[in-house]
């Protein structure tokens, strides 16, 4: 947690939602009311059990929405002290949003470099200034080096849930939204993921970590939110909600079955 | 052995033509997940065009003019109609592009007229004798556009920053808008290019028996049967499968001539398609994901 | 027009997801009222070119039935109606008029022959989807075409051929039905009722399908195939089913259309009116029996009113087009797509979904005493 603390600084949130409502026609609002912060240089995490709300709230911020023919019903999205609440999702990119999708979502039939190259699509990136900041990016990511000419549907799940990470830093994001990185994953590659998360937080990027690991989760957070039937029911550092003895039974206790994950 | 050659190399000429045609439909599925059976209207309103504005400037300004009114056309189908169907079903996307398609035949026939008009092409009657093989020069230069052109548009997709971001979209729209590619720019850029291919296919379409008639947009649903045999999201398949098409066409109607009628070449490129999807349901070069759209 | 009264209107109105035994209520009265309105109709409506329009719809609505089985409830895509219509077609018209069998034996066997297409075509069709499955369905309609121009001894070529008679006894129902000296029914209304009667069976059977178990097999495969083979439904078998079914609708449609209009050639099988039929189910509203009856009707209708009133527009010129200019055809032609392209966009639901809403507004204040306004 210290390392958090010592990255944090001044200046506007990297994210703030305020009062946020988002939901799918006329089903309703899957969350509510949700206001949350992710302050510069630290990470946050969002926990909740399946169908809290977590992938829509991620959709809220990115301005996916549309796509999942959902949509916003009330409040503000502000990126960097930007309000960004109508604006496309290219232009949240833009602002220094990146994400990593739920179920990874690489293009399977396009090549790993190609895949990192799409990620720098709003960079613009030419010829030796492509290569430059692929190499950045992969100084955190050494296995996929080798991988680079294979087609990322052949990948196995931990190398695309590499890849889908290292596209995502690509655009050399300031904050990154990272929806169930260890989904499926084995244990080891958990505690890889996990490994580069926090090496990516080092590096100054802001994270807004998704997760259904919670132990793994709370392990690398300054700061959480308890999601629960489209609401924040709890929020505050790990050690304040592992502290509170029915937070911890309800929530974290049930989904920390993950071996491996502590620290 | 020259008559085969001969007619070998119209088969490509025409193959190529086809092939440009289906590869505008594979951009626009690609870029759009949209079938357009509308697109031989596209084609239609390309040769016509041409046809109308060629009295009037040179060859070139003719046909930019076709372009820049048949792309227009398409960036109005796309944006008005198609953007507002997406996530409906195939059926109805289907209907839609069928819709489009039957506006246009008509449009076309209340500004043109059913007769047939005389068309001059790109290049003259002339033809050129290699050996003992005499090629039409009107062939000649629809190989030559037509690689150029399919080169153009490989490099295009290959070796570009927005023809890598739309094959992106085409393998997942939700993945291509995380990483900040516009979606409805990749959408209009598809049509866009698809259209071009068509009007390009049709300056060599209407020099092929140097008529333009209202049945040119039909002629064009031929490249269907090309798309098919080489799968739907495959941009080699497309030219490939024109090939395909476009021999079994020219020999054909020559070595076939004396049964069925003297018309089964028309038929064989279906007959042809329904035999790839009993053994490859994707196509030759398709993928496996695309039978489940 | 009557059609838009459609049966389930009445239960829709009350309910939108109505439950089967609501429809044996609600929905009976409906049925009834549309049956009467339909039998009262030709005795009432004076106007050749409505009781033909009518009497069209009546014998598409057979095929938009089938296609709705295939489509609309088994979700799988087929531009390959036409050719099915056309094997219907050209079986009714070589049993009933060259080997002259009477109506009740070609037209049940021109929906087998189409059927057993449909049976032939199935182990290719059940193994592609969506997009694929269209154009191998188009690929039908074209190799169709060319069979029918091409066999010129059974076709009669491009010049067309005689179709089927229904006969009565010595009478043909194209000439009315006399009693004695009599004639008790002009051929307008002879064919009329001919029509509704075939039309009323297949409704009841497809009603049926829908709520059989086999129905709800095909809406489990067209909700999503791979669960469905999960929950145990056989799903190459459940899409062969639909796909004979469908077939035996389409040819008994086709055999019905060319003995209505006496005469027929091959370029009527072409693609284009796959495409009406498709239109007729995603307009009228998919997976329903009165949505295809509705799509039937304004699919049929709305060319003819165009056609007819363009001959008032002062820019609407009469006769061929050779070098350009709008005609009555082109116009309606061209509208149509648009009508269809503006429907797909402004009710997804179809003009089912428009009549519902239309008719739930009306039911409040005005009670039922407009459904009849709307009937004539």
């Amino acid at each position: 947690m210290s390392r958090n603390a010592a990255n944090a600084s001044g200046g506007p949130p990297a994210l703030q939602t305020t009062a946020v409502s988002a939901g799918y026609g006329a089903a309703g609002d899957a969350v509510t009311d949700l206001t949350l912060r992710v302050p510069q240089g630290q990470v946050v995490s969002l926990l909740g059990p399946n169908g809290a709300g977590k992938s829509t709230t991620m959709r809220a911020i990115s301005g996916l929405l549309g796509l999942h023919r959902g949509r916003l019903t009330g409040g503000r999205v502000e990126l960097f002290g930007k309000d960004m609440t109508g604006s496309r999702p290219s232009q949240r990119v833009r602002a220094g949003l990146a994400q990593c999708l739920e179920g990874r979502m690489v293009f399977p039939g396009l090549s790993v470099a190609e895949n990192l190259a799409s990620g720098g699509h709003t960079r613009r990136y030419r010829g030796a200034a492509l290569t430059a900041a692929r190499d950045e990016v992969l100084t955190l990511l050494p296995p996929l080096r080798n991988l680079l000419d294979r087609k990322a549907g052949y990948l196995s799940g931990g190398e695309q849930q590499m890849l889908a990470i290292a596209r995502a830093l690509m655009s050399r994001p300031k904050l990154l939204l990272m929806d169930e990185p260890s989904l499926g994953l084995a244990p080891r590659i958990v505690e890889q993921v996990r490994d580069i998360i926090v090496s990516i937080n080092e590096q100054g990027t802001s994270i807004l970590l998704v997760e259904q690991n919670a132990r793994m989760a709370l392990s690398i957070s300054g700061y959480a939110y308890l999601l629960e039937g489209g609401r924040i029911c709890a929020e505050g550092t790990p050690a304040e909600l592992e502290q509170d003895n029915d937070i911890a039974a309800a929530y974290l206790g049930a989904v920390s079955t993950v071996p491996g994950a502590d620290s | 052995m020259t008559l085969f050659l001969q007619l070998g190399f119209q088969g490509i000429a025409l193959g190529l033509v086809y092939g440009l045609i289906a590869l505008g439909f594979v951009i626009m599925f690609k870029g759009s997940h949209t079938f357009n059976f509308a697109h031989g209207g596209f084609v239609a309103i390309g040769a016509y065009v041409v046809l109308t504005l060629l009295p009037r400037m040179p060859y070139l300004f003719a046909f930019l003019g076709a372009v820049a009114i048949t792309v227009g056309l398409a960036l109005v189908v796309e944006r008005m109609l198609i953007r507002g169907l997406i996530g409906r079903s195939v059926t109805v996307v289907v209907l839609a592009t069928l819709g489009i398609s039957t506006m246009l035949h008509n449009a076309i026939l209340m500004v043109w007229g059913v007769g047939r008009h005389d068309s001059v092409g790109p290049v003259g009657a002339g033809t050129t004798t290699v050996g003992s093989v005499v090629l039409p020069n009107s062939a000649l230069a629809t190989v030559v556009v037509s690689v150029v052109v399919l080169a153009a548009v490989a490099f295009f997709f290959q070796r570009t920053r927005h023809g890598l971001a739309l094959r992106a979209t085409a393998s997942s729209q939700e993945a291509a808008l995380a990483q900040g590619i516009d979606v409805g720019r990749m959408f209009a850029l598809s049509w866009g290019l698809a259209a071009f291919l068509a009007v390009t296919a049709a300056i060599f379409l209407a020099s092929f028996p140097r008529v333009v008639s209202p049945s040119i947009g039909d002629l064009a649903l031929i490249a269907i049967p090309a798309i098919v045999i080489g799968g739907m999201d495959s941009l080699i398949g497309a030219v490939v499968g024109g090939l395909v098409v476009g021999l079994t066409q020219v020999l054909g109607s020559n070595y076939l001539s004396d049964i069925g009628g003297g018309r089964l070449h028309d038929v064989l490129p279906y007959v042809l398609m329904l035999l790839v999807l009993l053994v490859r349901p994707y196509g030759l070069f398709g993928s496996r994901s695309i039978e489940r759209v | 027009m009557s059609v838009l009264t459609s049966p389930p209107g009445a239960h829709d109105a009350a309910t939108p997801r109505p439950r089967p035994h609501r429809l044996l209520t609600r929905g009976r009265t409906g049925v009834g009222l549309w049956v009467v309105a339909m039998l009262v109709l030709p005795l009432v409506l004076r106007s050749e070119l409505w009781l033909g329009i009518g009497i069209f719809t009546l014998i598409v609505g057979v095929g938009a039935l089938g296609m709705q089985v295939i489509t609309g409830l088994a979700g799988q895509i087929s531009l390959g109606h036409a050719f099915f219509m056309g094997i219907g077609a050209y079986s009714s018209a070589w049993l009933g008029a060259d080997k002259g069998l009477p109506w009740w034996l070609w037209l049940p066997a021109a929906g087998l022959v189409a059927a057993v297409a449909g049976a032939l075509v199935a182990p290719v069709a059940v193994r592609i989807r969506g997009l694929y499955l269209a154009v191998a369905t188009l690929a039908l309609v074209f190799i169709g075409l060319y069979v029918w121009e091409t066999w010129t001894s059974l076709s009669g070529g491009v010049n067309g051929r005689p179709a089927a008679p229904v006969l009565f006894g010595d009478q043909d129902l194209s000439l009315g039905v006399m009693a004695g000296d009599q004639m008790i029914l002009d051929a307008f209304q002879a064919w009329w009722y001919f029509a509704l009667a075939i039309l009323l069976v297949v409704m009841l059977l497809t009603h049926n399908l829908k709520h059989s178990r086999l129905g709800r097999a095909f809406m489990a495969v067209r909700d999503k195939d791979v669960a469905a083979a999960v929950v145990g439904v056989p799903v190459t078998r459940t899409k062969t089913i639909a796909f004979v079914i469908s077939s035996f609708f389409a040819g008994i449609s086709g055999a019905l259309l060319v003995s209505y209009m006496g005469y027929f050639t091959p370029s009527q099988w072409h693609l284009m009116l796959s495409v009406d039929f498709i239109a007729m189910i995603v307009i009228g509203g998919m997976g329903t029996v009165s949505g295809a009856l509705l799509g039937a009707l304004f699919v049929r209708a709305i060319p003819e009113v165009v056609n007819q009133t363009s001959g008032f527009l002062p820019f609407v010129r009469k006769g061929m087009s050779t070098d350009g200019g709008i005609t009555g055809p082109l116009l309606s032609g061209f509208l149509y797509g648009l009508v269809i392209v503006l429907i797909l966009l402004f009710e997804p639901n179809g003009i089912r979904a428009l009549a519902l809403r239309a008719w739930r507004r009306l039911l409040g204040p005005l009670g039922g005493s407009r459904e009849r306004r709307k009937t004539s």
